[in-house]
């Protein structure tokens, strides 16, 4: 399911003092099956955009259509089967650990499946699997939510979202709070998750991410769109028109490139491309 | 869901924004006591009602509120209603026995139960308008250091009246934030599939508990939080506390008084002499 932006504009609290224009008139289209990265500065309205795609939030002009679902700012046109859409586009939130409610870790993670109409039992068998996908063992199952590690409850928020098998996994900064090991699991996870079919939208301010896992980039400032491109062409930008971080490998490839190393930036995407990279460069200079 | 914010300072400068808060917590009480008395037939009771009504419009429009927004968000109320009805209809006042509506089976509904129950209503909800433009008007330090001022002869009995207003205060200024969380729960919540508005009342049920166990959760976790971060700042109870605002009395405050002084007096004068303004001006008997 292709996800697609029609002129979106987002008000928070219209006609009021606190009147805050979060979205403005935003273009855009997500294809089916590749991972879009969405980044930007502290309020540039991220959260507000992704809040579109499960119509938690109705935009206030223009259309979203998701599929065949349309969350329109005309009620008339809006569709109004959000059970369907909310199954299909799974959402973890930026702090996900406020959600826990159930006494067990197990049950927590089945009441999504349960809602969506899974029988008792399927429900909890999806919520094994998801468990044992985000790498918490059986010992997790009995234990209380709400006496998890702060990285935990993370994972345990996101096994909720992965039960339900969402076709669509919309993922708000899922890494933050996490040690860098638990940080590259999750995303080892969710590149699994997509070799299913699912796609992914991923806000981060890690760009070493975005690098790594990215197809697309979207980079937004003050509630507009201002460029969409591969995570290559952004980066090998100057960046500090839209104040985004260098990625440390095109850092070191920038340096060593500075320091007469003639590097090349193509494929670069984590550490081993990069130690590939090296290697075929200094093997050519030696020639 | 806007609904919930009603009452929430919202910063204009309308004339009644202007007024020092002590001025408008002695207003409030003046005014709910207006609303609350009885008088001496139901007409009477529905004219001084009408008037109440007019003036608590005529304040909303003051302070920039939309009283239909208001009414939208007593929609509720209807259960409260049923319950009055019920109460009155199962123990009918003694006098007016003879006014009966209708008949349930050979059980007589009379006229003073549906109007007692009506009145009641009617009374809360200017109840609780007043106490909105109160709270949207003031904002939630002010009108801490007004109930202070107001609590300070009992600080020479020996009763800490600047710790009890800070709790007051931090009450109040947790209102807002709480209210935040209720947002973000739900919208995490209905991404996992929950439907707040629609449902049995069993699945409801659950979907409240979903919403009430995160949120009291959160709530802890953050009143635990706040302690350490104020007493990491040197917040000692037993100390004396500067002030930065200093309330102020103006003219308008006088003339706010005093119109308000009038009309409690007035209501409580014909509330008192049972004065029936249809039968001394017009002759007329009226119920
Ligand atoms: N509930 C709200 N009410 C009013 N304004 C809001 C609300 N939520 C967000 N905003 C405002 O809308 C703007 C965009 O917010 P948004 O949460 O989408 O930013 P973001 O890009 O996700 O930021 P971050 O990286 O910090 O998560 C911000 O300026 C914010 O202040
Ligand atoms: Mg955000």
């Amino acid at each position: 399911m292709p996800i697609q932006f029609e002129k979106v504009s987002y008000t928070y609290e219209k006609k009021s003092p606190f009147a805050h224009d979060a979205l403005k008139g935003v273009d855009l289209l997500l294809e089916e099956g590749k991972t879009s990265a969405i980044v930007g500065k502290t309020g540039s309205g991220k959260s507000t955009l992704i809040q579109q795609m499960n119509a938690l939030l109705n935009p206030t002009e223009g259309k979203v259509i998701i599929g065949d679902f349309i969350n329109s700012a005309n009620k008339k046109e809006r569709s109004k089967d959000l059970f369907s859409l909310r199954k299909k586009v799974g959402m973890v939130f930026q702090f996900p650990e406020y959600q826990l409610f159930e006494d067990t870790v197990e049950k927590d993670v089945a009441f999504g499946p349960r809602n969506f109409g899974m029988k008792k039992e399927e429900a909890l068998q999806a919520a094994h699997e998801a468990l044992r996908r985000v790498g918490l063992d059986e010992s997790f199952d009995k234990r209380s939510p709400f006496q998890l590690s702060g990285g935990e409850k993370r994972k345990v928020a996101i096994a909720g979202i992965l039960a339900t098998k969402p076709s669509i996994l919309v993922l708000d900064e899922p890494t933050s709070g996490l040690d860098p090991a638990s940080a590259e699991e999750t995303m080892a996870l969710f590149e699994e998750i997509k070799k299913d079919g699912t796609t992914l939208i991923l806000v981060t301010h890690d760009m070493d991410l975005v690098l790594k896992h990215a197809d697309q980039v979207v980079v937004m400032e003050e509630g507009e769109i201002k460029k969409v491109c591969t995570p290559e062409e952004l980066f090998s930008l100057s960046l500090e028109e839209y104040s985004l971080d260098t990625p440390k490998v095109y850092r070191f490839a920038k340096k060593a490139i500075e320091k007469g190393i003639p590097l090349s930036l193509e494929g670069l995407h984590d550490v081993s491309s990069l130690a590939e990279a090296l290697c075929k460069a200094l093997r050519k200079e030696k020639k | 869901m806007s609904s919930i914010t009603m009452g929430r300072y919202v910063p204009y400068r309308s004339p009644i924004h202007l007024l020092d808060p002590r001025t408008k917590l002695v207003c409030l009480v003046l005014l709910v006591v207006s609303v609350f008395l009885g008088y001496a037939n139901y007409s009477t009771t529905f004219l001084m009602t009408g008037l109440s009504l007019l003036l608590v419009l005529v304040l909303f429009a003051m302070t920039r509120m939309s009283f239909l927004s208001l009414l939208k968000s007593l929609k509720s109320l209807w259960f409260m209603l049923i319950f009055l009805l019920l109460i009155y209809a199962i123990t009918p006042r003694s006098d007016n026995l003879d006014w009966v509506a209708f008949f349930i089976y050979d059980y007589p509904i009379y006229w003073a139960s549906i109007l007692d129950a009506l009145k009641i209503l009617v009374r809360l909800m200017l109840m609780v308008a007043l106490s909105l433009i109160l709270t949207a008007s003031t904002k939630p330090l002010d009108l801490t250091a007004g109930i202070e001022w107001y609590l300070s002869p009992i600080h020479f009995l020996g009763v800490n009246t600047a710790a009890w207003a800070m709790v007051l205060s931090l009450a109040l200024r947790f209102i807002p934030t709480i209210l935040e969380d209720v947002q973000r729960i739900m919208k995490a919540q209905s991404s996992r599939g929950v439907d707040f508005k629609r449902g049995k009342l069993t699945v409801r049920a659950r979907a409240l508990i979903s919403l009430v166990v995160p949120l009291v959760v959160s709530s802890l976790v953050r009143s635990d939080e706040l302690g350490d971060a104020m007493e990491g700042r040197g917040y000692d109870p037993r100390s004396k506390r500067t002030r930065y605002r200093k309330l102020t009395f103006h003219w308008g405050d006088l003339i706010a008084l005093l119109l308000c002084a009038a009309f409690c007096a007035l209501c409580i004068t014909m509330s008192v002499t049972s004065f029936d303004p249809f039968l001394t001006w017009f002759g007329v008997t009226v119920r």
